[in-house]
């Protein structure tokens, strides 16, 4: 029954225990002794609990503090802001950023724990090797749902860090607050083996693999449950259709993967074809026509999507004529410049730049291309809460618990309700009138970030908006001219208007800023191509009225409040560092959790980190994995202990050393925003620096420690209170995740470095908004 | 360059089309409608109720736009999207000028010159009386006012979200009125340059004004077939007049009287009406209009005063497989069999389901795609393009031609079509080469006449028009059939038409045939081995049965008759037992593609598109019948062994 949770944390924990341990007992345990000892009574329970994801869940829910959303994670901390840090593995601030993104995005860890939950009820329910599909099972289980479990694991390690952390601030009074997300990471690799290797790497496409596998995951657990109901013989009507709908849906994905498919692609599916049959058998599932028409179960439909989006990652990284091959039709579809829709295709690795490249400058209205991709995602997410529901409503009868359910569902449907829109393409006849509509769904959009030469002339060039940029993807083009436009109704060639809007607005919309330019006369290696570093004025708020297919629809609000953004520094597009910043939100739903074990995994997996390192200095440590390190260390020192200048000269020296796309290197870069550092210092948000470390920082968390320490001398609920006390303190604030850093960023150098007035070469790659009602 | 014609009858009395544009001219009482039919019609509006038809005035080959009556109703100018603005004797009916200044439709006309010079399509524009403002309404949705003596701009009004499709100036040019795309009509001052008030009196877009004279009250109409009358000081008055059958594209008010009596309305029908407004006095007077937006308003007039019958639509085309016949329905309903090579209607079918009509006629032949359909007028358009118009080929007898001399040429249906289009032009007449043209024509019994006109099978209506454009749709010449002998028409015709369509209609040269790849192996199920493969080429007209017959007597007999013969030995015997072969041929073989035994009247290129289906070269299959006993024999198969089909 081993989960993947299990696995992670069971590595982490052994990998790092012994080490961290000692490290920890330097500081930590000195000061609490009691404290640790609960921490371990409540630690093996943890274990267990990550070991078996539904216990996990359940611990969740019994926890005194209903947390419909968890986002944060540890926070307040002596120097340490209450907040979990994600060590660097090896250039992997583009995962470590996005991560953190994922993790504060509201909703989405619950629906990630639901799924969890969902999964290995299926796999209960079968009897199955499934269930190893967390842990053990990547064999056999689809490197999808692996994915899943892998980012429960991270989830999980990353609450318990915090809640430890809050109701136990001593222990980390020097030390980082910070997990390795290597499980995860592997996960990843596997699933594109263009992650493998240290490589800097795109965040975009990494998120854009995240969620597409975790919707391949969704899909899954949805057709499992589909199936389960056949088997169980629901005939509820929803039930019903629920399987319908899963099979046109396959039937889609199934198409455009066909589509997807293409010379070199084949023989990889075959291979994850002949892995996903396996599973397939092991499960015994009775399938609708369509569903085995399709393919396979649940399970092996998991497996499928995770190895065919692979499948696509891998082409795409391993070759950019494929993406070139796949762009001309983009074009074609694109008559105006527009920006490109960013698709869950996971286009993981250095092609994408081309595509942004060329997305930039031409329009990328590749309504086929983005169709197919967003279809696919779409479908897959449609797939998978069709699924949870209709899992749901099987399960009803068969689980017992209701709430689990519930909790399924919701998570099944939060991906796409999350994260996905849809888009109308709009061409009306200027003679008739008449207009012709065709959708597409989208889970982020690309916008361009500068005016290349292909980019409209826009009069006021130098007032650069997110509006105006967002204008630009979604302007009105017009048909005239020597090509117009065939009107059915006219039965003449008439002129018309072709307009993208948006439909259906996602709950979080993710901006991508092409931030790259063509500029000629550049050495890198991606010729030409070079990053802009003036970036757009990025709004708090954010209302998609004016480009909204039914503006006054009254059931959503199509103002949107900023939450969360991956910044990108490096002078260049082939190298720089990722790093998040993101606002703190609906703190009080926090859940803190007891487990001392949870904690001791984290421990022990930052002690495997360590463990490698040891008791090298914390600056080394911080920067996360032991070979990377070094340079990055050395960087950090510099920028800690000096000012912004020397972060630049820093940044610039990686962007030369970096092969990534945008950047995968350790925290270094982010000191660029010095000026945060500066006044980070003095505020209470230090990053819990390491070597020079501030002392001040270290006082202040000490306090909140000691509060902390006497809430639990109290009693557990009390330490709750204090700790969620302290963790309140950062309600709406801005915290910069910098890899294993966290820390305090005032809003006003937030904004500063949104903005263009500054020209720093820290500038937003992806802004995420949520929905806020009006 | 291409060469396009209309199918249509000489005189066509009746709007075939939406109006897009109305004039009246009050002294004469004469309506004039621009139709989107291409014709621009005259109409006696005050006596001849049943059958107001007086003329037409056609020179355009696509939509009227608009038109202009000016000089005191002597002079019509048009404006039409083929690019072209036309000036007209308006009391006469001919064209007098072509301006052929524009590059793209015209869409709108004020009475003059219109000004370019910003990238957004103009949809409107209006003049002042006094000619001393003209203001233009664009997809920009701004409105552009401009001195027509100076040309210069004098400003820009802001305001519309959308495109502007309507504009009316006052007399002195102080006030414009604009209706838009957006649903709104506005009234702005051109003196403080802003707007005065916004009407919102339709549902949908705003496509046609009118205004009297004191510019008190507007009348407009628009997408949502409703006409209003609007009181523009204070806009609450309001009044439906009526509500077309479709949307509403010009209006034309009735000034002959004060108050006016009378407005003309046009729609995307082809029906013109007139509607009455004696009413509305009274109705205004009664306090009697609604004003409350939300309750739905009942029109002032349920009968039209005086209707101008229009004619139906062709809405709907099938091209049958023969490429020669087309199946049409019009707004009525009605089903109609055409005949593009004699450009005529062949049978009204009447009411009747489109689609089964177009299945009853469905027949398995294959024929080239040859010539486009194009349905904007209403009418069938048909439009020759030099890349594919010479590809069919029929056999005269399936095209229903006998030649004099009996025998079965091939012919080439856009060759012939253009010769008879061009029957007239004298340069045709002159044959460079007689002995070439007899023999690419197959006509001997004619040719005595010296003088050969057309193609000698058929002749389209003299009053054909035909028309020489630019691929993207620009005409460049129009003329009727009949009078391509005219003098202005030849010289014209020599500098316009292209030298593909000389090439075919006065030098003769006709095109060279198609030939089809293919395979020709024995089947399977005879036993015998799968030769080298050979690939054979024949004209993609050959028959099966001349297949047949190559078997046959190629390999079959070889087999039989000299198994140690060659080839050559057969040569003598040929043509003299041609016909016997062809009989023993089919009585012996039968070829077979995918499997399916195939009809010997089947030519190849319908096989190929019916039966073979897929890519690649076509693959044909011998054996003998079931009957026959002996085992063919493998024997490899000369690809030179059908050369001579193809010339046959």
């Amino acid at each position: 029954m081993p989960g993947l949770l299990n696995e992670g944390g069971v590595v982490a924990a052994v990998v790092g225990s012994p080490v961290k341990k000692s490290k920890l007992s330097l500081k930590f345990f000195q000061k609490k002794d009691t404290k640790r000892a609960l921490d371990f009574s409540e630690a093996p329970a943890e274990d267990n609990d990550t070991a078996e994801p539904e216990e996990t869940t359940n611990h969740d829910q019994v926890v005194p503090m209903p947390c419909p959303s968890s986002p944060l994670t540890c926070e307040k901390h002596e120097s340490l802001v209450p907040f979990v840090g994600l060590n660097n593995l090896g250039n992997t601030c583009y995962l470590n950023s996005i991560l953190q993104v994922l993790y504060y995005c509201p909703g989405f860890k619950e629906a990630i724990k639901s799924l969890c939950l969902l999964a290995k009820l299926k796999d209960k329910q079968q009897d199955d090797g499934a269930k190893n599909e967390g842990d053990t099972g990547e064999d056999t289980l689809p490197v999808s749902m692996e994915l899943l479990g892998s980012f429960h694991s991270i989830i999980s390690s990353v609450e318990q860090l915090q809640s430890s952390f809050l109701l136990n601030p001593e222990k980390y009074s020097d030390g980082e607050l910070a997990t390795p997300p290597r499980k995860l990471l592997n996960t990843l690799r596997q699933l594109n083996p263009m992650y493998e290797g240290y490589l800097q790497h795109d965040a975009q496409e990494v998120l854009q693999c995240i969620l597409a596998n975790i919707q391949e995951a969704c899909d899954n657990i949805k057709k499992e449950q589909t199936d389960n109901q056949k088997d169980s013989t629901l005939s509820n009507g929803m039930g019903e259709s629920n399987h319908e709908d899963d099979g046109s849906s396959n039937g889609q994905l199934s198409g455009k993967r066909k589509s997807d498919t293409e010379a070199g692609n084949s023989k990889k599916r075959a291979k994850s074809q002949s892995k996903s049959k396996k599973n397939e058998e092991n499960v015994p599932m009775t399938r609708s026509k369509r569903k085995s028409s399709s393919g396979i179960t649940t399970e092996s439909s998991d497996q499928r999507n995770g190895t065919e989006e692979k499948e696509q990652e891998k082409d795409r990284g391993s070759t950019i004529e494929e993406e070139k091959n796949d762009s001309p039709p983009k074009e074609e579809g694109k008559r105006t410049r527009r920006g490109k829709l960013g698709w869950l295709k996971p286009s993981g690795k250095q092609p994408s730049i081309f595509s942004k490249f060329r997305s930039m400058g031409r329009i990328t209205s590749h309504v086929g291309g983005r169709g197919e991709t967003k279809e696919k995602s779409d479908c897959s997410v449609q797939e998978k809460q069709e699924k949870d529901t209709s899992e749901n409503e099987s399960r009803t009868q068969e689980v017992k618990q209701s709430l689990e359910k519930n909790k399924e569902q919701s998570g099944l449907d939060v991906l796409k309700w999350m994260f996905q829109g849809q888009l109308v393409l709009r061409t009306r006849c200027l003679e008739c009138e008449c207009f012709t509509e065709r959708r597409e769904d989208f889970q982020d959009i690309s916008v361009p970030s500068t005016l290349s030469d292909d980019v409209s002339p826009d009069p006021k060039p130098e007032l650069k908006t997110l509006k105006w940029a967002i204008s630009q993807f979604a302007s009105v083009e017009r048909i005239v001219g020597q090509d117009k436009y065939f009107c059915e109704t006219c039965h003449h060639y008439t002129e018309a208007e072709r307009s993208l809007l948006f439909d259906k607005t996602p709950e979080v919309i993710t901006i991508h800023l092409k931030c790259f330019a063509a500029n000629g006369s550049e050495m890198d290696p991606y010729a030409g191509l070079s990053k802009v570093n003036t970036p757009l004025q990025t709004p708090l708020k954010l209302s998609l009225h004016e480009w909204c297919a039914q503006p006054d629809s009254p059931d959503r609000s199509h103002h949107y409040e900023l939450f969360a953004v991956v910044m990108h520094s490096g002078v260049t597009i082939s190298s720089g560092h990722y790093t998040t910043c993101i606002r703190m939100m609906d703190l009080h739903h926090t859940t803190l959790r007891l487990q001392s074990q949870d904690e001791d995994q984290d421990r022990d997996r930052e002690d495997d980190t360590k463990q490698k390192k040891e008791e090298v200095p914390r600056t080394e440590y911080d920067d996360g994995e032991v070979s990377f390190s070094l340079p990055g260390r050395g960087q950090n020192v510099a920028r800690v202990s000096t000012t912004i200048s020397m972060s630049s000269k820093s940044v610039s020296k990686r962007s030369s050393e970096g092969v990534g796309l945008l950047g995968g290197q350790r925290s270094i870069t982010s000191y660029e925003l010095s000026n945060s550092n500066q006044t980070n210092p003095e505020k209470v948000s230090g990053s819990a620096s390491r070597a020079a470390g501030s002392l001040l920082q270290n006082t202040v968390k000490k306090e909140t420690e000691e509060e902390g320490v006497d809430a639990m001398d109290d009693g557990t609920q009390v330490s709750f209170d204090v700790a969620l006390r302290n963790l309140l303190d950062f309600e709406g604030k801005w915290m910069l995740f910098d890899d294993s850093e966290v820390r305090l960023f005032e809003e006003e150098d937030f904004l500063r470095a949104c903005s263009p007035e500054t020209c720093s070469t820290s500038t937003p790659y992806l802004l995420f908004y949520k929905r806020v009602s009006q | 360059m291409q060469v396009s014609y209309v199918i249509r009858d000489e005189v066509e009395k009746y709007n075939r089309n939406g109006v897009n544009a109305l004039q009246l001219d009050p002294a004469l009482n004469r309506l004039f409608t621009a139709g989107r039919d291409s014709i621009i019609r005259i109409w006696s509006v005050n006596q001849h109720k049943q059958d107001p038809y007086i003329a037409s005035m056609e020179h355009h080959t696509d939509w009227v736009n608009d038109i202009v009556l000016c000089c005191n109703g002597k002079t019509l100018i048009s404006a039409s999207s083929d690019t072209t603005v036309k000036v007209w004797n308006a009391h006469k009916g001919f064209c007098m000028s072509t301006l052929r200044t524009h590059k793209d439709y015209v869409k709108a006309l004020a009475y003059a010159k219109d000004k370019d010079g910003n990238k957004d399509s103009i949809y409107s524009l209006a003049m002042n009386q006094m000619g001393t403002v003209i203001v233009s309404g664009s997809t920009e949705k701004v409105l552009r006012v401009w001195d027509p003596r100076t040309c210069a701009k004098l400003m820009k009004l802001k305001g519309h979200t959308d495109n502007v499709k309507s504009l009316l100036l006052n007399r002195d040019g102080t006030q414009c009125l604009s209706g838009s795309s957006d649903g709104t009509i506005r009234l702005w001052s051109l003196g403080q340059q802003r707007c005065i008030a916004t009407y919102r009196v339709h549902d949908e877009g705003v496509w046609a004004l009118q205004v009297n004279e004191a510019f008190t009250h507007v009348y407009s109409g628009g997408r949502d077939r409703k006409i209003y009358c609007t009181d523009l000081r204070s806009p609450d008055i309001r009044v439906l007049i009526c509500e077309e059958k479709a949307p509403v594209l010009k209006m034309e008010l009735d000034r002959s009287a004060d108050p006016h009596s009378a407005i003309w309305v046009s729609t995307t029908k082809s029906t013109v009406n007139k509607w009455s407004l004696k009413g509305i006095l009274n109705f205004r007077a009664s306090g009697d209009y609604d004003n409350d937006c939300s309750a739905p308003l009942t029109p002032l007039c349920t009968q039209t005063e005086q209707v101008i019958k229009g004619g139906a639509s062709i809405i709907q085309c099938h091209i049958l497989n023969d490429k020669r016949h087309i199946l049409t329905k019009d707004t009525n309903n009605n089903v109609a069999y055409w005949d593009v090579l004699k450009a005529c209607k062949v049978e009204d079918l009447g009411k009747m389901e489109f689609d089964e009509e177009i299945k009853k006629r469905f027949k398995t032949v294959y024929v080239p795609n040859w010539f486009s359909v194009d349905l904007k007028t209403g009418m069938l358009t048909i439009t020759l393009d030099e890349s594919d118009c010479f590809a069919a080929w029929v056999s005269a007898k399936d095209a229903g031609f006998t030649s004099p001399d009996g025998s079965d040429p091939k012919l080439n249906l856009g060759g012939l079509l253009l010769q008879a289009l061009l029957e007239y032009w004298p340069r045709t007449h002159i044959n460079p080469s007689d002995d070439e043209t007899e023999l690419n024509h197959g006509m001997n019994g004619e040719h005595e006449s010296r003088i050969q006109k057309g193609n000698g099978y058929f002749q389209v209506p003299p009053h054909t028009p035909v028309i020489f454009g630019e691929a993207g749709g620009r005409t460049l010449f129009r003329l009727l059939c009949r009078d391509s002998g005219g003098e202005t028409e030849s010289m014209l015709l020599n500098e316009t038409v292209p030298q593909w369509v000389i090439d075919i209609t006065v030098d003769k040269n006709m095109p060279k045939f198609n030939k089809i790849p293919f395979y020709l192996q024995p089947h399977s199920s005879s036993g015998a081995k799968t030769l080298k493969k050979d690939r054979l080429s024949a004209s993609d007209m050959l028959q099966v049965r001349k297949v047949m017959e190559h078997v046959y007597e190629k390999i079959i007999n070889l087999d039989s008759e000299s198994q140690t013969g060659a080839a050559s030995a057969e040569k003598p015997s040929e043509q003299k037992e041609e016909e016997d072969m062809a009989v023993l041929a089919e009585e012996k073989i039968e070829l077979l593609c995918q499997d399916q035994v195939l009809d010997p009247n089947m030519d190849l290129r319908t096989v190929k598109h019916f039966i073979w289906k897929s890519g690649g070269d076509l693959t044909l299959h011998y054996r003998q019948k079931s009957t026959e006993t002996n085992a063919i024999q493998d024997e490899f198969v000369s690809s030179s062994g059908l050369e001579k089909f193809s010339i046959a």
